[in-house]
């Protein structure tokens, strides 16, 4: 399509008289939009253009309570942003998480940009997950867990090797290298820290162990080291799936997971509220032979029924989660070649090939199981569906109550060989934030977690005396990830632009109630991941919080973009708009040579 | 008297629509987008873990053998695992059933006993100012949302007031008293009637309007039959011609008293949230979401067994009441 310049002036003449009109009827001194169109159209008046790129569609999660919220803030300032700044519609779809999570694992086409964020989950504090699931391999429609489809065979070399690195540096370079090309590739467009609200009740609580962590039912340190001033127990809210169930090792639930296997059991070793490595139960750890072989000394601690913690103990607990992996989801494959008890107190790790998360992903994730009520209650012959009582657990509480979906009472285990928690802990099952929130307020819970902006401002305003929130910056990301195999999210250009476009400082504003650093790199790990790159490694989308949004045209016009009279953008002419693959199809092998 | 014939067709028709739901929902959840494996994934789980999973639940079966499988189960009671919890489905609902249950069945009845009455009482006098009154008080009452109703009694009782508590079934303490006792003990407890009796109250006064609406219309009418000339002239009080108008008027209640108390079962999530009360409504809503087909599928069938047997016990009801309706059928 060709323009003239006297094109350009007719529409622009037509859309001032039209805007004349609107703004005597609605009273108003301006029109902001009709301007920004007016600018797009002419920077490129005189250019050959090839087919408008059309609405585009951003789907979110629309089901998940105070992340929603935050989420139903930042997607119109991100909408307005790209449409003031690109000329591109887009179309806000509010989807339940399951089923975009599947649009997304099985390249279904039902959307060109994903509104996604990760939980901090103590897990992702090792790289491994967040650095896998991005590779080639998981890329298409094979219901593998690639967020944008992205393939990049020098990465997915990287980020598949990385578990195998033989050394903690080496690991760190790979993990930094292969961060530094997807950043390079503008494949993460991040926009916010996924900041964690919490709140607590002076008149009733000591509160400790919050750290950078922050306020957060998976930073078990909180519920450790807090105090209750008013009497031995400290009422703590959670949503009801954590408690859906016993049988830990079978829930995904980051929140469940964190509940049972760091209060009710403990770890080996575990992440602290600083994000600090720190040994729980391992009195001490050595890796040797190129990462293959791991032996670990036990403290001398006891379970809850006094039972000394004993090598045995560890040895059946991870071999039994290794046996286990298909049915306990969160149990990852470790190449294991042997588990054997040294003596009492030492256990011998070896692994077929260097696998290092082992020690900062697998080892904190799990609590150490109490091997002879696991059998006696049958999980060898049924792993999915055992009978264990009481729960003899390994950790800082003792199970003194529970009831499926409605509480779970805890109480200090003295023979504890770490932790020396001081109150009792009785977690209540609360249905969605309003109610904890009521509850709290009456003094019937005193810690709730993981809150919506908008109920920390409540309490600000409302609880000045009795209560104080938290704010922590979180280690993962709100991000937008563009679909690599579509147009126009497939063009290297238009996700530059993207980057640059949007308007982060407003995107905060309009979502938190504090300011937080806005995220100015591309890159899914934030800036307190112990494993996240130096700066230097990465792709800078902006240097200005409020967006760039001439430098973001100009990278689009540099690469043959341009718009139209009614401002809208355009392809090059001649643009192949095909997708990289067919739909719900994966890569073609013979094109991507790491496949 | 209800002929056999009747009681064998009807019996017959409600084995077909109990089976039909248990087909239709098994089907139906499997259309829905995305997977329970997509939320494992999402959280971490690897592929070859996925793989692991769907050969021990039997995923990479043809969708008609897990059909066949669940059919067969679900006839020997065994509802399943849930996918998400590996708990027995019935282990995961029955408690919270229960609870659901005896919120919704005693304040449904109670709103259908009071709703009678006023219903009766404004159509007696549906031409004075109380009659016109009392039918745009009960509309309004009607026109207001569950949560409404819930979030005021709670501002008002709970949050201003002090009188009750905010939330829950049973405050912490009466759990750790009670928590040797057998299960039902805290239910008899001072402390489980002061949570129990907001959302009782907003369920009353959230289904009140119904019957009061219903009676009324059905009062006028019967009170337009010629029988009532018949009453008047044999001598009867107004009083006792108003015991026989209501008696009338009431049949229709026999219909809707089991539905209503289905809708209320199925409006319960919103009362359920408000309150934090511990009943189905919110797991119902979470299995949803996860794709937990066992739980859904279970609770669901429930819910349309409820109305299936209770159309069923209707017709009875009513093939006894009135001789005609199975006559004709």
């Amino acid at each position: 399509m060709k323009k003239s310049a006297g094109n350009v002036k007719r529409r622009a003449l037509l859309k001032t008289a039209g805007v004349l009109g609107a703004v005597t009827l609605a009273g108003c001194t301006a029109d902001s939009s009709g301007d920004a169109a007016d600018e797009r159209a002419a920077l490129t008046p005189d250019r050959d253009l090839g087919e408008r790129v059309d609405t585009l569609v951003m789907e979110y999660w629309s089901d998940y309570g105070g992340h929603t919220t935050t989420q139903e803030n930042m997607a119109p300032v991100i909408r307005d942003s790209v449409e003031s700044a690109l000329g591109v519609e887009i179309s806000i779809q509010p989807v339940d998480f399951t089923a975009q999570v599947g649009n997304v694992y099985h390249d279904e086409r039902t959307h060109e940009l994903t509104f996604w964020w990760h939980s901090n989950a103590p897990d992702r504090l090792d790289p491994h997950e967040t650095t896998r699931r991005f590779a080639g391999d998981w890329a298409g429609g094979d219901g593998n867990s690639n967020p944008q489809n992205y393939i990049n065979c020098e990465f997915t070399e990287l980020a598949v090797g990385q578990a195998n690195a033989r050394s903690e540096e080496e690991r760190r370079e790979m993990v930094a290298n292969a961060h530094s090309i997807m950043s390079e590739d503008r494949m993460t467009i991040p926009l916010a820290p996924n900041v964690v609200h919490g709140a607590y009740r002076t008149d009733a609580v000591e509160i400790g162990g919050v750290g950078e962590a922050g306020l957060t039912r998976t930073n078990p340190n909180v519920f450790i080291k807090s105090r209750a001033l008013e009497d031995e127990y400290i009422t703590a809210a959670t949503g009801p799936v954590p408690l859906e169930t016993r049988n830990f090792p079978i829930s995904d639930s980051t929140a469940g997971l964190a509940i049972w296997n760091r209060l009710v059991h403990s770890p080996l070793v575990a992440y602290d509220e600083d994000y600090e490595l720190v040994n729980v139960l391992a009195e001490s750890y050595e890796v040797e032979a190129d990462g293959t072989i791991f032996t670990v000394e036990l403290r001398d601690g006891t379970f809850h029924n006094g039972d000394p913690i004993t090598a045995e103990d560890v040895a059946f607990t991870f071999s039994h989660l290794a046996e286990n992996a298909g049915i306990y989801s969160k149990a990852t494959a470790v190449p294991y070649e042997s588990i054997t008890t040294i003596d009492d107190r030492t256990v011998e790790f070896v692994t077929e090939q260097p696998h290092l998360p082992l020690v900062t992903g697998v080892w904190p994730r799990w609590g150490v199981f109490h091997k002879e009520t696991w059998v006696d209650g049958g999980v060898r012959d049924n792993p999915e569906e055992f009978d264990f009582d009481p729960i003899v657990g390994s950790g800082p509480f003792v199970v003194e109550d529970y009831q499926q979906g409605s509480h779970l009472e805890l109480t200090p285990h003295e023979g504890h060989p770490f932790h020396e928690p001081e109150s009792s802990i009785y977690w209540r099952v609360y249905q969605d934030q309003q109610s904890e929130y009521r509850a709290f307020s009456q003094n019937e819970v005193q810690i709730i977690c993981e809150q919506a902006p908008g109920v920390m401002s409540e309490i600000e305003r409302e609880l000045t005396d009795t209560a104080e929130t938290n704010v922590a910056q979180g280690f993962m990301y709100f991000s937008l990830y563009p679909q690599f195999p579509v147009a126009p999210t497939k063009f290297y250009e238009f996700r530059a632009a993207l980057g640059k476009a949007i308007d982060r400082e407003r995107l905060i504003e309009t979502a938190f109630v504090e300011p937080v650093d806005a995220p100015l790199y591309s890159c899914p790990l934030a800036e307190a991941h112990p494993f996240r790159p130096p700066d230097e490694q990465l792709t800078k989308l902006v240097d200005d919080p409020r967006g760039e949004v001439d430098a973001a045209r100009q990278v689009l016009i540099d690469a043959g973009w341009g718009w139209d009279e009614d401002g809208r953008l355009h392809y090059p002419d001649g643009t192949d708009l095909s997708p990289r693959w067919p739909e719900g199809e994966v890569p073609d092998p013979d094109e991507y040579d790491c496949l | 008297m209800v002929s056999v014939r009747y009681v064998g067709s009807r019996a017959l028709q409600t084995v077909f629509l109990l089976w039909f739901m248990l087909t239709f929902l098994f089907f139906f959840f499997r259309l829905m987008p995305g997977s329970y494996l997509d939320i494992m994934m999402y959280r971490g789980a690897d592929p070859e873990s996925i793989a692991v999973f769907k050969e021990n639940w039997g995923l990479n079966d043809p969708l008609y053998v897990q059909y066949g499988r669940y059919l067969v189960n679900f006839l020997g009671f065994d509802a399943g695992l849930s996918v998400q919890y590996r708990e027995p489905v019935w282990d995961l609902v029955r408690r919270r059933m229960f609870n659901t249950f005896i919120l919704v069945a005693p304040a449904i009845t109670l709103s259908y006993v009071v709703g009678g009455v006023i219903g009766g009482l404004i159509g007696s006098r549906r031409d004075s100012r109380a009659g016109e009154h009392g039918l745009g008080a009960l509309i309004f009452v009607g026109s207001l949302p569950s949560f409404f109703v819930g979030i005021l009694l709670i501002a008002m009782f709970s949050m201003w007031a002090g009188l009750f508590p905010t939330s829950g079934m049973v405050s912490p303490e009466v759990t750790r008293t009670y928590r040797d006792a057998v299960w039902w003990r805290p239910y008899l407890t001072g402390d489980f009637a002061m949570h129990y009796t907001l959302p009782f109250v907003a369920i009353v006064f959230r289904y009140l309007y119904f019957p009061s609406l219903i009676i009324r219309t059905s009062f006028i009418d019967v009170t337009r039959q010629e029988f009532n000339e018949f009453y008047r002239v044999a001598g009867l009080t107004p009083r006792a011609r108003l015991r026989h108008q209501l008696k009338h008027a009431s049949l229709p209640l026999i219909t809707l008293y089991p539905l209503s108390m289905t809708w209320a079962l199925g409006g319960m999530v919103l009362i359920e949230t408000v309150f934090n009360w511990p009943g189905i409504g919110q797991m119902l809503v979470q299995a949803v979401l996860s794709r937990d087909y066992p739980v859904i599928q279970f609770v669901f069938f429930i819910i349309a067994a409820f109305v299936i047997l209770s159309n069923f016990v209707v017709d009875l009801v009513y093939g006894v009441v009135d001789p005609r309706i199975s006559a004709d059928d």
